[in-house]
């Protein structure tokens, strides 16, 4: 048991040690200033858009507005693409990740490094989450039901959404928020998984690059009314369209799990007869 | 300790080292000296196990690296500069990689950061390190398990003139407790002075050129 949990740590500080470089780096505070202002936007836009329509903004309470931003994947392009130049240099491939290396082997640091993309992915949630709860709360009531507003089909109007009878009916705004928030989630954790491979194959570009083409594409294909759009399995706002939220939420998780299933087997294929080369020193 | 056989590496069809056999062994100081760009690192990356031999074998203490272990086992490592972790003290970051090992607790850590001429009390972090202070810390990542092996790819590197007469003392020492290490400079006169048998590398090949004393031309 302890030689075990002695491993497991091990195998985290492995993917952590990623974590000095990202904390210290401007590109992730300028990022963050840019998350807190987007998630502010995105309230503000609700907030506009419901005092136009009926005259007031409190027919809305703070969990319906979170949740409402949650559905949307909190303007899931923009946020996407946030995250995407946050996480852009991951792994950190440096001699320290090379010291690490050597105390253990491939595959631990490799599991290190999903580890440390999955843990990253839940902060960027709970920091999204936290962003627009943090502005919403000087404007919207401090309320966690579901309002009339947004049970009797006001909202969805108003709004141009379409939120499932199952949310209201069976689910809190708060429980509703956890799981539209999963397939974005489950989305940036594949986009690490992407940006792994393509730092593995020694191209990170190519994984940023194929990244941004398909958050453009999944735009184009929506804009130009395109049925089948690449991300749809990426954001809530798409994808529960058939209001059967436990079969949708069951396909969605089964699409994830084969793309990083997939992704997982070749890399860990690739990594077991790559060089591995730092490629700079972080201090 | 350490056996290489026929081993061969091409970089985009770059033969960089051309069938290498060579063995390392005992408790001596070898040395790598040759031009730069000749192979030295990548036959070091070899032995570690970061770089995987295109035909041929690396056995280190028993283990065929790739086969049986993926990085050479019982072995401390500085190739090239030396990274760590920035905003940590030089203690935090040895203790973080001891935890990954599980072979050296605190006390120890503090013992190999004395022992290379630093405070373990020091909590600059390493960011604000002078190369050489890093150059000592990476020394000290190297022996903190007290490996049997040390590969050390230009450990003097940085160093002021008392600085690298220290290390060589330290060389020294480690090799009295038995170590086997190999050791790259492109310092003649370091290579000169620490080790036992150096080894000459170049175009890919390696070769024996001196041995205690003994000059093979």
């Amino acid at each position: 048991m302890r030689k075990f949990l002695r491993q497991s740590a091990g195998t985290i500080i492995a993917g952590f040690s990623n974590l000095d470089s990202w904390v210290h780096s401007s590109r992730t505070w300028i990022m963050l200033a840019a998350l807190y202002l987007l998630c502010m936007t995105n309230a503000l836009r609700d907030e506009r858009a419901v005092q136009l329509a009926i005259g007031s903004a409190a027919s809305l309470n703070l969990g319906e507005i979170v949740f409402l931003q949650g559905f949307r994947g909190f303007n899931f392009g923009l946020s996407t693409m946030i995250f995407l130049v946050m996480m852009s240099t991951f792994p950190k491939r440096s001699a320290y990740q090379e010291y690490c290396m050597i105390r253990s082997d491939r595959r631990k640091w490799f599991h290190g490094q999903m580890i440390y993309a999955f843990i990253m992915c839940l902060l960027f949630m709970v920091l999204v989450i936290l962003f627009t709860a943090s502005f919403s709360a000087f404007h919207f009531p401090l309320s966690f039901e579901w309002g009339e507003f947004i049970l009797s089909g006001e909202a969805s109007f108003y709004l141009n959404l379409f939120i499932p009878n199952d949310f209201l009916t069976n689910m809190t705004p708060f429980a509703a928020t956890l799981l539209v928030c999963l397939p974005t989630l489950l989305c940036w954790f594949s986009i690490c998984m992407i940006l792994m491979l393509s730092n593995l194959f020694d191209h990170p570009g190519a994984g940023i690059a194929a990244v941004a083409m398909l958050l453009i594409s999944n735009y184009i294909f929506i804009q130009a009314q395109i049925p089948f759009y690449p991300l749809h399995y990426a954001c809530s706002y798409y994808f529960y369209e058939s209001n059967r939220i436990g079969d949708d939420t069951i396909r969605m998780l089964l699409f994830h799990l084969l793309v990083n299933g997939a992704l997982y087997t070749v890399m860990r294929i690739r990594l077991w007869r790559m060089d591995i080369a730092a490629e700079g020193v972080q201090a | 300790m350490i056996h290489i056989s026929n081993l061969t590496k091409v970089y985009k069809k770059q033969i960089v080292l051309d069938d290498i056999t060579a063995a390392f062994e005992g408790s001596r100081i070898y040395g790598l000296v040759g031009p730069n760009g000749c192979g030295k690192t990548t036959l070091m990356r070899c032995i570690c196990g970061f770089t995987l031999p295109t035909s041929g074998t690396v056995t280190v203490n028993g283990k065929r690296i790739g086969k049986d272990c993926d990085f050479a086992p019982s072995t401390g490592v500085i190739i090239e500069t030396p990274g760590f972790l920035g905003h940590f003290s030089g203690k935090r970051n040895l203790e973080m990689l001891a935890a990954i090992s599980g072979k050296a607790n605190s006390k120890r850590v503090q013992e190999v950061i004395r022992m290379v001429g630093l405070d373990p009390e020091d909590q600059k972090p390493v960011g604000k390190y002078s190369l050489g202070m890093r150059q000592r810390l990476g020394i000290a990542q190297a022996v903190l398990e007290d490996p049997a092996v040390l590969i050390l790819d230009e450990p003097f590197n940085g160093l002021d003139k008392d600085g690298i007469w220290g290390m060589h003392q330290f060389l020294q020492r480690l090799k009295a407790q038995g170590k086997c290490i190999i050791l790259a400079s492109h310092s003649e006169n370091d290579i000169a002075l620490s080790c036992d048998a150096v080894y000459q590398i170049k175009a890919g090949k390696l070769w024996l050129q001196k041995e205690n004393g003994r000059v093979d031309q």
